[in-house]
C-alpha cells in the first residue's frame, strides 16, 4: 500500500507535473551517481532487480490481493542510485499494465524511489546496531520505510486538495463540476450533469481523514508481511550470496550469520 | 495482471492498430488519456471507453479480457471513490470510470504494440541508459515469472499454501521469492557476460520505432478529435453538459458498426483476430 495505486485523472495536474519534475531530478542525480560504474554490469543488475520487483508484485501472497513490493530489498542490493532507476522502470512498466495511472508514474517514482533510498540508509544503520541480526535489521528498516512512504503518499493526497479553487485553474478536480446530479434523473436527452442550483453546492472533495485511516489500516498489514519477507530474503541472501550485500559496511556481521 | 497474455496479443496480431507505428499509437494514447483526465462527465468518460472497446474489437483483441484487465485500477479507485461518497453515487462512479477508461487506453496500447517497439519509440525522450534498463527488465520479467511459477508449483506439491494458515503461505512465498532472487542474480551475471562477449558499446540494439506514416493519420486524427471534444466540454461545460449524451451515442454507433462490419472485409482478408488464434491454440 505504500505506493500510490492512484488511477489517472484523480490528482491535480500541477501535482502530477511536480511529481514528474521531482522524478527527473531524482533520475538526474541517480544517473550522475552511476556514471562511474561499468554500464555493461549496471544495466543488467538494475534491469533484473526491476524484473524481480514486477514478478513479486504480480504474485499474490495471501488471498487478500496482497503482493510483495521488495523495494527495500532493491535499495539494499542496488544502492540508492540504482534503486531510484529501478523504481522508475518498475513504475513505468506497471503503469502500462494499468497498475496505477501512467500520469502518476512521476509521483510513484518519488514514493518508491524514496523507499529504496530510505531502506538502504536504514538497513545499513540498523546493521551497525544489530551486527549479528541482518534479517531483523532488514525487517525493521522495512517497517519504518513503509510507514514513512505511506505517510508521504497520504501527504501527496493531502496536497492534492489544499486549495480546490486554485486547483480549478490548473485543470484539476473542481468541486463545482464534481457536484453534479444523477445524469439520468430527468431522462437521457434532458440530462444536466450540473444543475444551476448545484453550481455552488456541496463539496465532493476527498475526505483525507477517511483516506488516511484506510491507508494506515490496510498498510499496517502490508508492512508486517513485507518486513517478514524482506527480513527472510536479506538473511537468505546474506547466507547464500553475501557478496551481493555491501561487505565493507556490514563488516563482521555477515560472517557471524543471522537469526 | 497477466503480462504474458497481453504480450502475446501485441505480438500475434496483424490488425491496422498492430501495424500502426508505435509513435502514432503513443500520441493517440496520450490524447485519449488527456481526454479521460480533463473531463468529469460520466458520459464523456464512457465515450472514450466505448471507442477503446470498438478499436479493440477491430484489432481482434479478446474484448472481455481487455475489459477485465482495465477494471483492475477500478479496484484501487474504490478507495478514492469511498472517500468521495457523500450520498451521491455519480461522483465516486465517475472516479472509478475515469480509472477504468484511462487503463483501457493504456491496455489497448500495449495489447497492440510489442514492448521493444514501444521502448524504441521512447528513446528520443528517455536517456539511453534507462531505455536499456527497460529492455532488460522486460526480457527478464518473463523468465522470473516462469521461475516463480515453477517454484510455487513445487511448494504446493510439497504441501505449501494448503489451508488458510498465513504463516505457511508466507513461508511458501518467501521460499519462492528467495529462489527467484538468487536466479535473478545468475541471470544478471550471465547477461553481463553475454553483453561483454558481444562487444556492448553502450547501446542494446532495439527495433526502430518507425516514425509516423500517412496510414497513421486517421488514428491520431480521431484521437485528437476525442481529446479536443473533451477539452471543449471541460471548459464550456455549463453550455455543453446538456448535450453530453451525444458523443456517447455516437461512440455506441461506432461500436455497433465496428462489431457488424466483418473484420476480414476491411483488412482484405489478411487479418486473423488474436481471439481466434487463442481459440486455435487451445484446440
Amino acid at each position: 500500500m505504500s505506493h500510490l495505486h492512484v488511477p489517472d485523472g484523480i490528482l491535480p495536474l500541477w501535482l502530477i507535473l511536480v511529481g514528474w519534475l521531482a522524478t527527473v531530478l531524482m533520475l538526474a542525480v541517480a544517473m550522475h551517481a552511476l556514471r562511474g560504474r561499468e554500464r555493461a554490469r549496471t544495466v543488467p543488475q538494475i534491469g533484473i532487480v526491476s524484473a524481480l520487483l514486477i514478478a513479486a508484485m504480480s504474485t499474490e501472497i495471501v488471498p487478500i490481493a496482497y503482493h510483495a513490493n521488495l523495494t527495500v530489498l532493491a535499495g539494499i542490493i542496488l544502492g540508492p542510485a540504482g534503486g531510484v532507476v529501478a523504481a522508475f522502470a518498475v513504475n513505468l512498466i506497471l503503469a502500462l499494465f494499468g497498475h496505477g495511472g501512467i500520469t502518476v508514474v512521476g509521483l510513484n517514482t518519488v514514493v518508491i524511489g524514496s523507499e529504496t533510498v530510505l531502506g538502504y540508509v536504514l538497513f545499513y544503520l540498523f546493521v551497525r546496531l544489530l551486527p549479528r541480526h541482518v534479517g531483523v535489521a532488514a525487517g525493521m528498516a522495512t517497517v519504518i520505510t513503509l510507514f514513512l512512504s505511506t505517510s508521504l503518499s497520504i501527504g501527496i493526497i493531502a496536497l492534492s486538495q489544499i486549495n480546490p479553487a486554485e486547483a480549478r485553474d490548473m485543470g484539476s478536480l473542481n468541486p463545482h463540476t464534481l457536484s453534479f446530479s444523477n445524469p439520468f434523473k430527468e431522462g437521457v436527452l434532458a440530462n444536466r450533469i450540473v444543475t444551476p442550483e448545484q453550481e455552488g453546492g456541496a463539496s465532493s472533495t476527498l475526505s483525507l481523514k477517511r483516506f488516511a485511516e484506510a491507508m494506515y489500516a490496510l498498510g499496517a498489514i502490508g508492512w508486517t508481511l513485507e518486513s517478514l519477507l524482506t527480513g527472510f530474503l536479506v538473511s537468505f541472501v546474506a547466507r547464500v550470496r553475501p557478496s551481493l550485500l555491501r561487505q565493507p559496511i556490514l563488516g563482521a556481521a555477515l560472517a557471524g550469520g543471522d537469526g | 495482471m497477466d503480462i504474458a497474455t497481453v504480450d502475446y496479443w501485441a505480438n500475434a496480431g496483424g490488425s491496422y492498430l498492430h501495424r500502426a507505428s508505435p509513435t502514432a499509437k503513443l500520441m493517440a494514447a496520450a490524447l485519449g488519456l488527456a481526454a479521460v483526465i480533463v473531463v468529469f462527465n460520466l458520459f464523456l468518460v464512457a465515450t472514450v471507453f466505448v471507442l477503446v472497446v470498438a478499436l479493440a474489437w477491430r484489432a481482434g483483441i479478446p474484448v472481455r479480457k481487455l475489459i477485465l484487465i482495465s477494471l483492475y485500477p477500478g479496484v484501487f479507485a474504490l478507495l478514492f471513490a469511498m472517500a468521495q461518497f457523500h450520498g451521491d453515487f455519480i461522483i465516486p462512479g465517475t472516479t472509478i470510470a475515469k480509472a477504468v477508461g484511462a487503463a483501457s487506453v493504456v491496455v489497448l496500447l500495449i495489447a497492440t504494440t510489442p514492448y521493444p517497439r514501444l521502448f524504441a519509440a521512447l528513446r528520443p525522450v528517455l536517456p539511453g541508459f534507462i531505455v536499456e534498463v527497460l529492455y532488460v527488465t522486460y526480457r527478464s520479467v518473463f523468465i522470473l515469472l516462469g521461475v516463480l511459477s515453477d517454484v510455487l508449483i513445487a511448494v504446493r506439491l510439497r504441501g505449501g499454501f494448503t489451508g488458510r494458515a498465513l504463516g505457511r503461505r508466507l513461508q511458501g512465498a518467501a521460499v519462492a521469492l528467495a529462489v527467484a532472487t538468487l536466479r535473478s542474480f545468475e541471470i544478471s551475471e550471465r547477461t553481463y557476460a553475454v553483453m561483454q562477449m558481444r562487444g556492448y558499446s553502450g547501446r542494446i540494439s532495439g527495433e526502430a520505432s518507425g516514425g509516423l506514416h500517412l496510414r497513421d493519420v486517421p488514428l491520431v486524427g480521431a484521437a485528437a478529435a476525442v481529446a479536443g471534444q473533451a477539452f471543449l466540454f471541460r471548459y464550456e461545460w455549463r453550455a455543453l453538459n446538456p448535450f453530453s449524451w451525444a458523443p456517447f451515442a455516437a461512440a455506441l454507433l461506432v461500436l455497433a458498426v465496428a462489431m457488424l462490419v466483418p473484420r476480414a472485409a476491411v483488412a482484405g482478408g489478411r487479418e486473423r483476430p488474436v481471439s481466434e488464434m487463442l481459440r486455435g491454440d487451445a484446440q
